[in-house]
């Protein structure tokens, strides 16, 4: 096949894909920059033109894979009313999107082993805080609107809730299949959580 | 320098010890055996008697902190009353024994990506269906107790269970403000309103 010269941006957009079907068949360690050349189809100075070395790579598609997730949520959660409904919807979108995208999924997932390296260290923990902020403060709210009852912690009650769904991401990077064919079990956990901290009035309006 | 001569499972367990706390510190990458070897108190060649490669080491690492903390969850369980106290139990002693071994934490999260290779994902998958078949059978006295819903599927929610319990691991490997200072409590915590929602539905 002749090689195409693609504009830079195409480039790096192929070249990101290449690394996430690295990744996702042969983990960090065993995943070369040779090879995603390869699977780029183009060789390794081309790449170097692009990106400084592999975590440079890892780095951007991770920010991209976050990114995709996050709007994603946030658009399904905005269009929910409440702040409980949206609290589900959160739930059932980032299984939906983990379901749809389990390869970039674990190419995120697969870029941890930097853990401790400074720079890519700080997104797994980051990408936990601002979910943490988001549930409680979702918490919070529909505690104020008396949806929720008044004794939970909504900090502590967060972490409850963003344990369960974590496992979506966590099995996913396990390639295990678990939760995703089993997606009603799953979102009855989600909804007998939350149900735990609705208040009785909001039960029976349902 | 006295050299020592230990037994050889000895000082293979000293090599794998040395390796942990330097694969955990600066990953696989960083550590180079001569870091593993200067920590041991052996030589480069010495390793290399027992283990052939730097990934064979790091292999043996791996199934070394798996096996610990999969031990480590049914020792000395307090006695439990029904099924909430012994799942809450089992939670404290795994999230106790992350804590006091981070560097073990450090080790799964970094090797998860390596779940991508066959070899590691059956590993896992068998160690995992294990543990959910133990608490799935503790779930099954928990229906008959009255304290689980029946309408619960076991496999299910234990196959959850233990997921949540690599979540906590993760937790400590990003050494997370929320957890760190409230110990072994905090399982309690995280666990308490997912334990109260798998009641009977009233």
């Amino acid at each position: 096949m002749a090689k195409q010269r693609l504009p830079a941006e195409k480039r790096k957009q192929s070249i990101l894909k290449a690394t996430e079907r690295c990744l996702a068949r042969k983990g960090y360690y065993n995943c070369t920059t040779a090879d995603i050349a390869a699977e780029a189809g183009i060789t390794e100075p081309v790449l170097y033109q692009h990106f400084q070395d592999k975590r440079d790579i890892v780095s951007s598609l991770r920010n991209e894979a976050l990114d995709d997730i996050s709007n994603y949520v946030v658009r399904r959660v905005v269009k929910r009313k409440t702040p409980l409904e949206g609290l589900h919807e959160a739930a059932e979108a980032i299984f939906d999107y983990t379901v749809r995208h389990r390869s970039k999924m674990r190419a995120y997932y697969y870029s941890i082993p930097e853990l401790g390296k400074g720079g890519l260290r700080r997104s797994p923990v980051e990408r936990l805080h601002r979910l943490h902020e988001a549930v409680a403060y979702m918490l919070e709210e529909a505690q104020r609107q008396g949806a929720a009852v008044d004794d939970m912690d909504a900090p502590d009650f967060a972490w409850s809730f963003i344990s369960l769904v974590e496992i979506v991401y966590i099995a996913n990077a396990l390639g295990l299949n678990v939760p995703f064919k089993q997606k009603d079990a799953y979102m009855d956990l989600i909804d007998r959580l939350l149900s735990t901290i609705a208040t009785p009035a909001r039960l029976e309006e349902r | 320098m006295a050299r020592k001569y230990g037994t050889r499972g000895n000082r293979r367990q000293q090599i794998i010890e040395a390796a942990m706390k330097a694969f955990a510190a600066k990953n696989y990458d960083g550590a180079s055996v001569s870091d593993i070897a200067d920590a041991a108190g052996i030589t480069k060649r010495a390793i290399y008697r027992y283990f052939s490669t730097k990934r064979e080491l790091f292999y043996a690492v791996r199934n070394e902190v798996y096996a610990a903390i999969v031990n480590n969850l049914w020792s000395d369980l307090p006695p439990a009353k029904d099924f909430n106290e012994l799942a809450d139990a089992l939670m404290r002693n795994h999230l106790r024994f992350m804590l006091e071994n981070p560097e073990m934490a450090r080790i799964v999260v970094n090797t998860i990506s390596e779940a991508a290779t066959r070899e590691f994902q059956e590993n896992i998958e068998a160690l995992l269906d294990e543990r959910a078949e133990e608490i799935e059978g503790l779930m099954q006295s928990g229906i008959e107790e009255g304290t689980l819903d029946p309408e619960l599927d076991p496999t299910f929610v234990s196959w959850v269970l233990v997921q949540i319990f690599i979540f906590l691991v993760y937790m400590q490997a990003y050494e997370e403000d929320w957890l760190i200072p409230r110990g072994e409590e905090a399982a309690s915590v995280l666990m308490k309103p997912f334990l109260a929602s798998l009641a009977p539905r009233a």
